[in-house]
C-alpha cells in the first residue's frame, strides 16, 4: 500500500476575555507551554476579545516572533468588536500578522 | 447631562495590573450617560484604552516593584466644547520622555506601543512633573 500521511500540528487558541497588562501573563503561559509541547503554527481567535491593550499586544508579538524563529507562523482572526480592530490596524499588526476572518479560514494552506 | 457645570467622576486605585479594569468600568458606566455622543461605543474604548495605557505604565516604571502605590483618577466632562478630561495622578517616579520611543510600525516589537496609542486615540496627552508626583492629563473631545 503507498500511503502519504501527512500530520500538522497547529494550535487554535480562542480567547474570549480582555487581553491585558493583569492577563496577558496567564496567556503568555499558556503559549510557552505550547511552544514547549512543540508547537510552532498558531490560530488567536480574537473574535471574542473584547479589549485589548499594549500589554496584550506584547504577548502576540513574542509569539510571532518565537514562532517564526521556529519556521511556524501566527495567524490572528479579527476581533468582532471595531474598536479592538482599529487597534491592531493602527498599530499595523494587520500587516505584521496575516488576519482572516475565521479559524476555518485560517487552517487554509496553514 | 447639564454642560454648564462640569461632572466629574474620581477614583483611586492600588497600583496593581488587577484593578485597572475598575477604570474602565468607570469611564464606560460615565459615557452611557452623556447624551447624543456620535460613535459612543469607539469613544467609549478610545478613552478606556488611553487610561488603561497610562496606568499599565505608572504601575510598571513609576512605582516599578513598590506594591503599596495609589493612582487618582479623576474624569470631568466639561462643555463648550465638550470634551471628557483625564486627570490621573502618582506619586511614583518621575516619567523621563527620553526614554519613550517611538514603535517601528514596520517591524513589530513587544514594547513601546503604549504612549504610541495614547497619542493617537486621545485629542491630547500631556504629562508634567509636580513636587512629589506625576500628573497626566488627556483629553477626548466629544
Amino acid at each position: 500500500m503507498n500511503l502519504d500521511v501527512s500530520m500538522y500540528s497547529i494550535a487554535i487558541v480562542a480567547v474570549r476575555d480582555r487581553i491585558d497588562a493583569y492577563n496577558a501573563a496567564e496567556l503568555r503561559d499558556r503559549l510557552d507551554q505550547l511552544l514547549a509541547d512543540g508547537i510552532t503554527r498558531f490560530v488567536l481567535d480574537l473574535t471574542d476579545v473584547p479589549f485589548l491593550d499594549s500589554a496584550g499586544m506584547a504577548v502576540l508579538v513574542s509569539l510571532l516572533k518565537r514562532a517564526r524563529g521556529a519556521a511556524g507562523d501566527v495567524r490572528l482572526v479579527w476581533p468582532k468588536k471595531e474598536e479592538a480592530q482599529r487597534v491592531l490596524r493602527l498599530t499595523r499588526f494587520d500587516r505584521v500578522f496575516e488576519m482572516v476572518e475565521t479559524p476555518a479560514a485560517a487552517l487554509k494552506g496553514f | 447631562m447639564t454642560m454648564s457645570n462640569p461632572i466629574t467622576v474620581s477614583l483611586e486605585l492600588p497600583a496593581a495590573h488587577r484593578y485597572l479594569n475598575i477604570a474602565s468600568a468607570c469611564i464606560e458606566a460615565l459615557v452611557e450617560r452623556i447624551e447624543d455622543v456620535p460613535d459612543r461605543e469607539m469613544v467609549s474604548y478610545t478613552i478606556q484604552l488611553a487610561v488603561q495605557e497610562t496606568c499599565a505604565n505608572i504601575v510598571d516604571h513609576a512605582y516599578a516593584a513598590e506594591e503599596a502605590g495609589r493612582i487618582r483618577i479623576e474624569l470631568a466632562l466639561e462643555g463648550a466644547p465638550r470634551q471628557l478630561s483625564v486627570e490621573i495622578y502618582d506619586a511614583g517616579r518621575a516619567f523621563d520622555p527620553a526614554q519613550a520611543r517611538e514603535p517601528d510600525l514596520e517591524n513589530a516589537q513587544v514594547r513601546g506601543y503604549g504612549l504610541f496609542l495614547m497619542n493617537r486615540l486621545m485629542d491630547s496627552v500631556v504629562y508634567e512633573r509636580l513636587p512629589g508626583r506625576n500628573h497626566w492629563h488627556l483629553v477626548k473631545h466629544l
